[in-house]
């Protein structure tokens, strides 16, 4: 099918002007999309507005969902013959007679341009939301610069400008407040609003020596400074003490920070003694005590509890717990049963116990006795000097005053005493007395120490020396040495325990030597104790349970070297000083 | 023949809906798979890692995560500095539209992950914060973009709204011829119709998408009343003009729901662009404090 397609304009005289071209196909569409045969390029006009085909001899134009008016009459389809007037949109279309070799000539003619009113109502419309008063720029731009001088610019001229932090302290909120991340630490926030304290330098970590500035006795944890430096010389304070992590967060409790290096201890200290220990329920070795061997007053050895042989208590001391523990005691006051905090007395805190004294817990029933005849007199606990002259001053009493100066039974103390007669005496006699009085001690001595009172509790000595009048029997009580904690590299603490009996922990009824030592072991301990992880009934137990890191004794922490950590913070500084 | 005709039409109509792919599926869900790995992989980290001091973003994973985010948030805003750079094809912007969508998820997980779970009165939750309402708007455009321009198509159909307006134009030209031979008050009403009509406006009454005193409609309304006690050729007249006022009542409200559908498509932007400026400013100032407080 072939159509000769006549576009029609008119000059400025309204004259038509025909420019003619011709089309073929099968089906020849008419619609304003550019695919058409026919381009109508007006926006009135669908994209595909309607196609025009042949049907054996007669030519159809055919508008599925377009409008069309045939001959002014609205038609979706209509058989073009010969002045045959088809209105589709603005355009009007005349049906011509073919010339040779055509088929349909189709003059077509906009006859309706676009209305000027478009302008009118672009005018009135504001049809997109660039148009209206919102604006993507203009908020960015206020936020922008908004946040950069509240959140950055503020914080930073206070951290940089000591006048300014002088006045910023005072205000209920300080300049660098929005950049705090967190609470800081209970002990840290009396300080907290000067982040300048322990923030010296900007872009430079927080550096030991503010925090030793305070902490100043802050024991280490090893006992040399040399093996401290080489152990710990990489380490900053803040590596473990990280702050900002809420008010009681400031110390590590993880056993995996004790494990990275006690779970190896050979890799840092190749003749250590120390075994390793990573988790108290499955790697921690047996408990070491620490024991006194002597001479000197801190010669102390650690003595494994496995290594029973060695595990002797060497107190110096005779203490039978089984005697003392038994049901109805003999006493001065009658028979009594002894129970273990008859002598065990807490201390204030509750943690430990009070040492034991010979005045407040033997003494009761261990009275000292010189004068069997005399109930009523005894020598003082402690300094030998002291019983000797408490002995010598009593016989000595009894003997000037020829009376009992105290309400005593004189028996046979007053047949053996030298009879002095009334009024002045002598100096003949005033030596004789006291000559007596002497020797009477000396021999009381004798069955003091080493019969009847002393030795039962002591180890006494005797020793022979040239005294003013002739040789002289110098008595001797080695000295004690009670251990008050066997395991002094641990914490324990007795007011936490106090939900349990004595001997759960102490098995001390049938210890009839002070040799004996009733500290439970690690099986004991581990009845209750878990390791790391939890355990059905059983409390878990990290390593900060029983142990501290910063262990008392210890020689402090070196600062690390500060000057080559300067380095680059020193142009910082430099340039902060420039600033101000 | 007719048919043929017929089904053209018909192909022509839903070429576009075939040749249109979601920005989610793009490429088979690839985005929406990397991003899942991503977010796997990042709480498989979280939970591994046991740090000493406590999880927050100042441990080795912490700095990480902050990394990755930040990084994230610095590609994700260069998407709109390259989307209007039109030298690259369309199928790119759309690839890089969908890793925007699914990777700028992501950063909930990751982003909360690295400051673990901690928030503050402070200037780094306040980036956190913004980054969180900057996604959650994105996810409205994402909602808004895959539901507004069907919406629209059906609305519209083939028409454009520059093409609306030139038929509500072309009709008003039409009333105004009508109403010449008409009593003054309807003549009147067509003109106050024809001056006063508008389409969109502020952007409350774009959103609202119509016009409580819309002039058209008030001329509709008054020509069908006073047009009761016409007779003869003007009541014929005014016949034809309350048909024409009915299709420019109905154009209008097309046009208008059209500028609604618009606005409803963009008005996020208007949130998530500009909190995404003060995102950058803010986790810029996030990472300095930080460092400069070590």
């Amino acid at each position: 099918m072939r159509i000769l397609v006549i576009s029609v304009t008119r000059n400025r005289k309204g004259q038509p002007m025909r420019a003619e071209r011709l089309v073929e196909g099968e089906m020849i569409r008419l619609g304003r999309g550019t695919q058409c045969e026919i381009h109508l390029p007006d926006p009135r006009v669908a994209l595909f507005h309607a196609a025009i085909y042949r049907q054996g001899e007669s030519i159809f134009i055919h508008a599925p969902e377009a409008e069309l008016a045939v001959d002014g009459g609205p038609e979706r389809e209509a058989r073009l013959t010969p002045r045959v007037h088809v209105t589709l949109g603005p355009y009007e279309m005349t049906v011509e007679p073919p010339p040779a070799g055509a088929d349909l000539a189709l003059a077509i003619e906009l006859v309706r341009p676009l209305p000027d009113d478009l302008a009118g109502i672009k005018a009135k419309s504001r049809i997109t939301l660039e148009e209206t008063v919102l604006s993507k720029r203009g908020p960015a731009w206020i936020l922008a610069i908004v946040f950069g001088l509240v959140f950055l610019v503020a914080p930073v001229l206070n951290a940089v400008l000591p006048m300014l932090r002088q006045v910023s302290v005072k205000l209920p909120v300080t300049p660098d407040q929005s950049w705090n991340p967190g609470q800081l630490s209970a002990g840290h926030q009396a300080f907290g609003r000067q982040c300048g304290t322990c923030h010296e330098q900007p872009f430079v970590h927080v550096r030991d020596h503010v925090c030793i500035d305070c902490h100043v006795k802050t024991p280490g944890h090893v006992e040399t400074v040399a093996l401290q430096t080489k152990l710990f010389g990489g380490t900053r304070c803040a590596n473990c003490h990280a702050d900002h992590k809420g008010a009681e967060a400031l110390v590590r409790r993880d056993p995996d920070l004790c494990a990275t290096c006690h779970g190896d201890l050979h890799r840092f200290k190749a003749d250590t003694t120390l075994a390793n220990a990573t988790d108290f329920a499955t790697n921690h070795p047996p408990f070491k005590l620490t024991l006194w061997r002597g001479p000197g007053r801190n010669d102390m050895v650690r003595v494994s509890q496995t290594d029973k042989a060695r595990l002797v208590e060497q107190s110096h001391l005779k203490f039978p717990h089984d005697l003392h523990l038994k049901t109805s005691v003999r006493g001065p006051k009658g028979r009594k049963t002894l129970e273990c905090r008859s002598c065990h007395v807490p201390d204030a805190s509750g943690k430990g116990f009070e040492p034991i004294s010979m005045n407040k817990s033997c003494l009761e029933c261990h009275t000292l006795e010189f004068e069997p005849a005399v109930t009523t007199r005894q020598v003082p606990h402690g300094s030998v000097d002291d019983v000797m002259l408490t002995m010598q001053e009593f016989y000595a009493n009894i003997a000037l005053n020829n009376i009992p100066v105290d309400v005593v039974d004189l028996g046979e103390i007053q047949r053996s005493i030298p009879r002095l007669g009334g009024g002045v005496i002598t100096e003949q006699q005033r030596q004789r007395a006291l000559t007596w009085a002497k020797s009477k001690a000396q021999q009381v001595s004798e069955d003091l120490y080493a019969a009847r009172v002393c030795i039962v509790c002591h180890e006494v000595t005797k020793a022979v020396i040239q005294g003013e009048s002739g040789n002289e029997i110098a008595w001797g009580v080695v000295q004690v040495h009670v251990a008050s904690a066997w395991m002094p590299k641990a914490r324990f603490d007795h007011l936490k325990h106090r939900t349990n009996k004595c001997a759960d922990c102490h098995s001390v009824e049938t210890s009839h030597s002070s040799a004996d030592i009733a500290i439970p072991n690690i099986v004991n301990c581990r009845g209750c104790h878990a390791g790391n992880k939890p355990v059905p009934s059983k409390v878990v137990s990290t390593c900060v349970a029983c142990h501290g890191f910063h262990l008392p004794n210890h020689p402090p922490f070196t600062v690390r070297d500060s000057a080559a950590l300067d380095a680059s913070a020193a142009a910082i500084l430099a340039m902060t000083r420039k600033l101000q | 023949m007719r048919g043929v005709v017929a089904r053209y039409a018909a192909v022509n109509r839903g070429a576009y809906s075939l040749a249109h792919q979601s920005i989610l599926a793009y490429a088979r869900y690839r985005y929406l798979k990397v991003a899942t790995a991503l977010v796997v992989v990042s709480v498989a980290a979280y939970f591994w890692d046991r740090p000493p001091n406590g999880r927050y973003g100042g441990t080795w994973l912490g700095y990480t995560l902050g990394t990755v985010g930040a990084l994230l948030i610095f590609w994700l805003l260069y998407f709109g500095v390259r989307k209007r750079r039109y030298s690259s094809n369309a199928g790119m912007v759309q690839g890089w539209l969908s890793a925007h969508c699914y990777l700028g998820t992501t950063l909930i997980v990751i982003a909360t992950l690295h400051a673990a779970f901690k928030v503050g009165w402070n200037v780094h939750t306040l980036a956190y914060m913004l980054m969180l309402v900057v996604i959650f708007s994105g996810f409205y455009g994402v909602y808004a973009y895959l539901r507004y321009p069907r919406v629209m198509t059906d609305n519209l159909g083939d028409d454009t709204l520059q093409m609306l307006l030139i038929r509500i134009a072309d009709l008003d030209r039409q009333s105004r011829q009508l109403a010449l031979s008409l009593p003054d008050t309807i003549n009147r009403l067509v003109l106050a119709s024809a001056q006063g009509t508008r389409i969109g406006g502020p952007w409350y009454q774009q959103m609202r998408g119509r016009d409580p005193r819309c002039p058209t409609t008030a001329a509709s309304n008054g020509v069908q009343i006073i047009g009761r006690k016409l007779s003869g050729e003007q009541a014929k007249t005014n016949h034809q003009l309350y048909a024409v006022l009915l299709k420019k009542q109905e154009l209008v409200a097309r046009a208008r729901r059209d500028v609604q559908l618009k606005a409803w498509m963009d008005i996020w932007l208007y949130i998530h662009v500009p909190l995404s400026i003060a995102l950058l400013v803010a986790l810029t100032i996030h990472i300095v404090s930080v460092f400069f407080y070590w």
